[in-house]
């Protein structure tokens, strides 16, 4: 509902604020819909790049793995060259310790043996060269021992029979080469610490390529994550190594040692797709893989979503304040220019109700040309020509007419006229002509009615002009014509037009008397129907020729000019003119029978004179 | 015989005058004339007269002039105007000083006779002079209402004598009261 009476009144008939919302609507759905795609393709970039250099420290750590498996490979290899190394080994694996202490002594006594082909001494000195390595391990597949050397330098020689100990079968597994340390190892060497990872190389008889034994190097995840020092300030998540059954063999974050990693369905990696390409999104991370498979483990980058999302907040907040701006410029200029443009047809619009209501002096202050400029100066320029008009034609008109009048009425001095008359009528009555003093009296009478103005002309007062004027003519034509005036006292304060009945009197004297016989009669009856009060002017005359009526009533119609039927065409039109056109005069007539003049006023107040 | 005295310009009016009207029917005679407001005075201080009746433009004195003059001669002198047309500024001015009644010219028989009979009914029933007419114009109020009260006067006339005095008789119903003198009542003024 709201909704609705905003609409009513703002928008309903309102053009201006239409535009203006439609463009605005326009400008910002298509601003709103261009930052989004560059805010998605910008963030889009940024992944893509952060999760690039995961994959290259990715591949960093898997480098570093392989290198460390080459290294322990080499190891072997290197135990292999040298003989006596390999000899003393090969004793070590199948003896006891003191054993092989005794054959060491023996050796030295006897053979001026090397130093160097200790083998315990061998293994320190790789530990030393090797910092990582947490632990050393030799097995013995037929003694089914195990013979440790950790960090500090200790040595010891641990059983492993098969009856009492998995190990065995551990080392008859196979296992991928690189895992994490085996339970029952780590078991058995008291070794807990999570954070390792294992090498293992088999050791092999060179010659009967008969399997010794292996050969287990421990080292600490730590050197993983110090590979990774070149990256540490532009990485961002973290990047896990996991063994094949997905125990954390490397977290660079310290999170998830000796816990299963959640992100990632271990079993479903292996068989992975090895290609560079493979970005999941899962549970809010970014989830980077790369799988090792010959060696058995898998090397995880995970980014989480948020973290992502601060490399690119600042780009985003930079785009959302320049679609901001964008928008409010988009709106507001043109919203400015609209509202101006709005107020400029307003006003041409007050303008053109002002001049509705009758104000022709009103004009519009518009200095510009523009198109409303162009309006409003078209306006003002109507007016003027418009009031120019009214003074030249119709105001000119009433004065030319309005001293016509009072020229005519100069003309005659009444006080001459009147002075005269009344000399002349009392001369008449003192030389016994009454009726001649009669009738001067009658014109007298007329005269003054005719010149002077009343307020209030009432129908009695056109009455009474109407039976003076007849009663002149009664004793000039020496009573062969009576008239009788019919009117109800009633209408007798009626207001109408001065002259309106008297032409028609007179056009019964001038046209229609027959002299030549004396039952000439005249009858005016006035009598109301409906909302109209007629006056019935009948007489027994000579009556009009019907194409002469048709003619006459022709040239009724006609606006009045100078001619023929003065009085009856300006009583019709000035009655038209001033009540409407229902009203005016009526002509009946029938040759040698007499004429019917009928003359309607409105009943209602009239308009006046 | 009530005396009357005419004045106007013009002579044939005078003399018509003397003719339309049958002035003994009224018990008045027309005693004298004149043609000028001074000879008129003169005549009048010589030899005052009941009724006067006089044109308002005239050379050497107008009418309004001679009613002032006349007056102090006469007090209780009754005047009847005659005027021309369009003179209403005079005819308000000799209303104030106490007139029967006004004749516009053309002259209305009937209503000089009507005037005339109320006139010397008026001067009948005067025993003594009317010196407590404090306003002159209600002498022309009074004439004119009691010849309307009385059926005396012409609707035309009476109409046109009502608007110029300013008497509004527009409201539907009229009240008449009438007052009898019962005579006098020992001790009472």
């Amino acid at each position: 509902m709201k909704i609705v009476s905003v609409y009513n009144n703002f928008f309903k008939n309102n053009m201006f604020m239409k535009m203006l919302l439609i463009f605005s609507m326009i400008s910002i759905v298509t601003i709103i819909t261009l930052s989004y795609i560059i805010f998605l393709s910008v963030s889009d970039s940024t992944i893509r790049r952060e999760l690039a250099i995961q994959k290259a420290a990715m591949e960093h750590v898997d480098r570093y793995i392989h290198q460390q498996y080459e290294s322990v490979q080499n190891m072997v290899r290197d135990m292999h060259q040298n003989e006596a190394l390999s000899a003393n080994i090969t004793y070590l694996m199948n003896h006891s310790y003191a054993e092989y202490v005794q054959h060491m002594t023996n050796g030295y006594y006897a053979n001026q043996d090397d130093y160097s082909a200790d083998v315990l001494k061998h293994f320190q000195n790789i530990m030393d060269r090797n910092s990582q390595i947490n632990q050393l391990m030799l097995y013995s597949a037929e003694q089914q021992d195990l013979s440790t050397f950790n960090q500090h330098k200790q040595f010891r020689k641990l059983d492993a029979n098969v009856a009492h100990s998995y190990i065995p079968d551990v080392m008859a597994m196979e296992t991928p080469n690189i895992s994490a340390p085996n339970y029952w190892i780590r078991k058995e060497i008291n070794q807990w610490d999570p954070a390792l990872y294992s090498i293992r190389v088999p050791i092999n008889n060179t010659q009967t390529l008969r399997n010794l034994g292996q050969f287990l190097v421990f080292f600490d995840s730590e050197g993983i994550g110090n590979a990774l020092d070149n990256y540490e300030s532009n990485l961002k998540g973290e990047i896990v190594v996991l063994s094949a059954k997905g125990t954390v063999l490397f977290d660079s974050n310290n999170h998830y040692y000796g816990k299963k990693y959640p992100y990632v369905n271990v079993a479903d990696s292996l068989f992975d797709q090895t290609d560079m390409d493979s970005m999941k999104k899962e549970q809010n991370m970014y989830v980077n893989k790369f799988v090792s498979a010959d060696q058995g483990y898998v090397v995880i980058g995970t980014v989480p979503v948020e973290e992502m999302a601060e490399t690119y907040a600042g780009i985003r907040n930079t785009i959302i304040s320049i679609s901001i701006v964008c928008i409010l410029f988009a709106v507001l200029v043109p919203a400015f220019f609209i509202i101006n443009f709005a107020k400029r047809t307003r006003r041409i619009i007050r303008f053109t109700q002002k001049v509705k209501y009758g104000n022709l002096t009103a004009r519009i202050d518009d200095a510009r040309d523009d198109e409303l400029g162009q309006i409003s100066h078209s306006f003002n320029d109507m007016l003027d020509e418009l009031n120019l008009y009214i003074e030249r034609v119709y105001k000119a008109e009433i004065k030319q007419k309005e001293t016509e009048l009072v020229a005519l009425q100069a003309r005659i001095n009444p006080h001459f006229l009147y002075n005269t008359l009344e000399v002349i009528r009392m001369r008449a009555i003192s030389q016994g002509a009454r009726d001649v003093g009669e009738m001067i009296y009658s014109l007298s009478v007329l005269f003054k009615s005719l010149v002077q103005q009343k307020k209030n002309y009432t129908l009695k007062d056109e009455m009474e002009a109407c039976r003076l004027y007849l009663e002149l003519f009664r004793i000039r034509y020496k009573d062969i014509f009576i008239y009788t005036i019919q009117i109800d006292a009633a209408y007798y304060q009626h207001p109408v037009v001065k002259l309106s009945l008297q032409p028609i009197i007179e056009n019964y004297v001038v046209h229609g008397i027959q002299t030549e016989r004396s039952d000439n009669r005249l009858s005016i009856v006035v009598e109301e129907t409906d909302d109209v009060v007629q006056v019935e002017v009948r007489d027994n005359g000579k009556g009009i020729d019907p194409a002469r009526l048709t003619e006459i009533l022709e040239e009724l119609e006609r606006p009045e000019e100078s001619g023929q039927m003065f009085g009856l065409r300006s009583v019709h039109s000035r009655l038209r003119f001033l009540y409407g056109p229902e009203f005016g005069i009526t002509i009946e007539s029938t040759l040698g029978e007499g004429t019917r003049i009928r003359v309607r006023y409105p009943h209602t107040e009239g308009t006046g004179v | 015989m009530y005396k009357v005295f005419i004045v106007d310009d013009e002579p044939f009016i005078i003399e018509g005058l003397y003719d339309i009207v049958d002035w003994s029917s009224f018990g008045m005679e027309i005693v004298s004339h004149a043609g000028n407001g001074q000879a008129a005075l003169q005549a009048l201080t010589s030899q005052p007269v009941d009724i006067l009746i006089t044109d308002i433009s005239m050379p050497l004195m107008n009418g309004l002039d001679l009613i002032r003059e006349a007056r102090r001669v006469k007090p209780e002198l009754k005047v009847i105007i005659l005027s021309g047309f369009n003179e209403f500024e005079y005819l308000k001015e000799g209303m104030q000083l106490g007139i029967e009644n006004y004749l516009l010219k053309p002259i209305n028989v009937e209503e000089l006779e009507s005037t005339l009979s109320n006139t010397a009914s008026k001067l009948d029933h005067t025993l003594s002079p009317q010196a407590d007419d404090a306003y002159g114009i209600q002498i022309l109020k009074d004439n004119i209402l009691h010849r309307w009260l009385t059926g005396q006067i012409a609707a035309t006339e009476f109409e046109e004598r009502a608007q110029f005095m300013n008497l509004s008789l527009d409201a539907p119903d009229v009240a008449v009261a009438i007052l009898r003198d019962k005579g006098q009542v020992p001790g009472m003024v």
